[in-house]
């Protein structure tokens, strides 16, 4: 599997500082259950207003971790709500939500915290 | 985690070791992502900035105020939108420059910003370097405004500038002149003075009128510093140049470069380092510690101190040659006991500005208080008096500052008679042991005398309106024959 993070652009971002690194995967960790619901949420609903509110966050979250995949994805999802067309949200979304978890274990790996493991 | 890489480590501590120009600017950042939130409070905290965050609009807004440079805010945002936020700021808080973050998707709304006020965009992820370069300029674009609005009232006399220490008097005036005149020559210029009388806002004010005014202004206060560092702070040094050197770093005189470097209690600079000043003088070159490649700087300096120069010279305490070479223009400024005429316009004028950062009505002073004041003989200078009235309107509740709000420290030697610049030989008597109403009419009287009873005359040296000298006198039963004034 190809790595959705490049690594060279998020260090670059990061002035080389691993600690930013760090502090910005845990605050992003504890963001994703809860972005990942309103995601799923407003696909279930079929809601594009709520669709282009949570693909726009996740989308510039996202652009910070340097992970174009997830960006694109993510930018799939905003113009299907800001067009107001939602079905084909669904698979998008799925693809979404498994690269998040993805994304957290490359992160776990670059910064050596165990980010990818799943909380109760 | 694996170890920080010491040579990335050197790298973004010496890139970020030349911005200082964000050193301790006041910026606001307001997104509900918190991931970029922190990014931004990192990278420009590591510039120096101060930084205050908030997850969302309302509470956002509630960090602005004036001492806010710049306000970095994200375009969409649950609740209050950038676009509100950036409604909010340019209606109360104008001079915030606003920075807007934004995705790539909403530039055009970004660009719309623009037109309604907003300072710049950036998109995400930002680029570290460049927000640095738009917060700089945003920065150098708020202290514009804000210095230019007081130079403006400064130059555009005779109106009173809120936010400076000056009076509407001719000595003011002259000095005003002389500091618009200098301001144009590129000169080494000396201001003395006592501590407190505003010698850096001068050499603030020498700087922003002139025409390197688009350069830095960069100030060093050689008495503040150790004395085995004042060449380092003032000159830069080299990597391993002393311990401690553990990167390069660029000294204030090419910080200042193109600006102005201002060198403050000049009389305190070790004598040691004051040849390496003078060669800086003359070859307008430096060298760093440790180095010695040579780097021409093109500075305009001027230097302030509360001693008397001429007389360390003369003792051989400072360096004659120095002196002479710092001494090419000179100003004065004035301790507060000998603008006892212009104590009162200068405190309104200081009372006017705090009430107006603490966003309050501002406070009238009472004639005792101003009789009060000028009982003082203000061993601190402007800088002391604008402490007591900070303090004396933080704790009244009226709409009047009373002699009993300002708490003046009175040693008995200080509660003498000031010396009037009115008058020739001050009175021998002490205020002690009188009213407030005998003092007050005792002014009256003497001012009226000196004035040769020209009742307006009295009034402007009292610091009072003519309406009200005629009040006083009746009240206070005073009444001194008119004198009929030759043409």
């Amino acid at each position: 599997m190809n790595p959705l993070i490049d690594q060279k652009q998020l260090m670059r971002f990061a002035e080389s500082d691993r600690d930013l690194i760090s502090e910005m995967a845990v605050i992003f960790k504890r963001s994703v259950p809860g972005n990942k619901a309103r995601l799923q949420h407003s696909v279930a609903e079929a809601d594009p207003v709520k669709l282009l509110e949570i693909s726009h966050q996740l989308k510039g979250q996202l652009s910070y971790f340097f992970c174009a995949p997830l960006v694109s994805l993510a930018g799939e999802l905003e113009e299907m709500g800001m067009r107001g067309t939602v079905e084909d949200a669904q698979q998008v979304s799925e693809r979404l939500i498994s690269g998040l978890d993805q994304l957290l274990h490359e992160l776990s790996e670059i910064t050596g915290l165990q980010l990818d493991i799943e909380e109760e | 985690m694996s170890g920080p890489d010491q040579q990335s480590e050197n790298a973004v501590e010496q890139s970020t070791a030349a911005r200082t120009p964000l050193q301790g600017v006041h910026v606001v950042a307001i997104d509900d992502d918190p991931v970029a939130l922190r990014a931004l409070e990192t990278h420009l905290s590591r510039r120096g900035c101060i930084v205050q965050t908030s997850g969302n609009g309302s509470d956002g807004l509630e960090l602005i105020d004036d001492s806010v440079a710049v306000a970095l805010i994200d375009m969409r945002m649950p609740g209050l939108s950038g676009l509100d936020c950036l409604r909010y700021i340019k209606q109360y808080h104008s001079s915030v420059k606003v920075i807007i973050v934004t995705g790539s998707s909403d530039v055009g709304v970004a660009v719309e910003a623009m037109k309604k006020g907003a300072f710049q965009y950036v998109c995400k992820p930002f680029i570290p370097e460049s927000l640095s370069i738009q917060v700089e300029k945003a920065y150098e674009a708020w202290k514009a405004g804000n210095e230019n609005s007081g130079l403006r009232d400064v130059l555009s006399m005779p109106g009173v500038p809120d936010d400076l220490m000056f009076a509407k008097s001719d000595p003011d005036n002259e000095l005003l002149a002389a500091v618009a005149r200098i301001s144009q020559l590129d000169s080494t210029v000396l201001i003395g003075g006592e501590s407190g009388t505003g010698k850096t806002t001068i050499a603030r004010m020498i700087h922003q009128s002139g025409p390197r005014s688009a350069g830095s202004f960069i100030a060093i206060n050689c008495a503040s510093l150790p004395r085995d560092l004042i060449e380092s702070e003032l000159f830069g040094h080299a990597r391993g140049a002393f311990t401690g050197a553990i990167n390069e770093r660029i000294g204030k005189a090419e910080l200042a470069d193109g600006g102005t470097l201002f060198l403050d209690e000049i009389g305190d600079l070790p004598i040691e380092l004051q040849p390496k000043l003078l060669t800086f003088i003359q070859d307008r070159c430096i060298h760093r510690v440790g180095c010695n490649i040579t780097r021409p700087v093109d500075v305009r300096l001027v230097v302030a101190t509360h001693r008397d120069l001429a007389a360390m010279a003369g003792k051989n305490q400072f360096r004659q040659d120095l002196y002479y070479r710092l001494n090419v223009l000179s100003l004065y400024l004035p301790p507060l006991r000998e603008r006892s005429s212009d104590l009162s316009s200068i405190a309104r004028s200081i009372i006017k500005s705090i009430c107006r950062r603490q966003k309050r009505q501002t406070l009238r002073l009472s004639d005792d208080a101003i009789v009060h004041l000028r009982s003082y003989q203000w061993p601190g200078n402007i800088r002391e008096l604008e402490n007591v009235l900070e303090r004396a309107i933080a704790f009244t509740d009226g709409d009047e500052l009373l002699p009993e709000d300002l708490d003046l420290k009175l040693p008995p030697a200080a509660v003498s008679v000031r010396e009037s610049d009115t008058t020739e030989t001050p009175p021998a008597y002490s205020l002690a042991g009188m009213t407030l109403q005998e003092i007050e009419a005792q002014a009256i009287l003497e001012t009226l005398e000196a004035s040769q009873g020209n009742k307006a005359r009295t009034a402007r040296m009292l610091g009072i309106s003519e309406k009200s000298i005629y009040n006083k006198m009746k009240r206070l039963g005073i009444s001194y024959p008119p004198i009929r004034q030759e043409h």
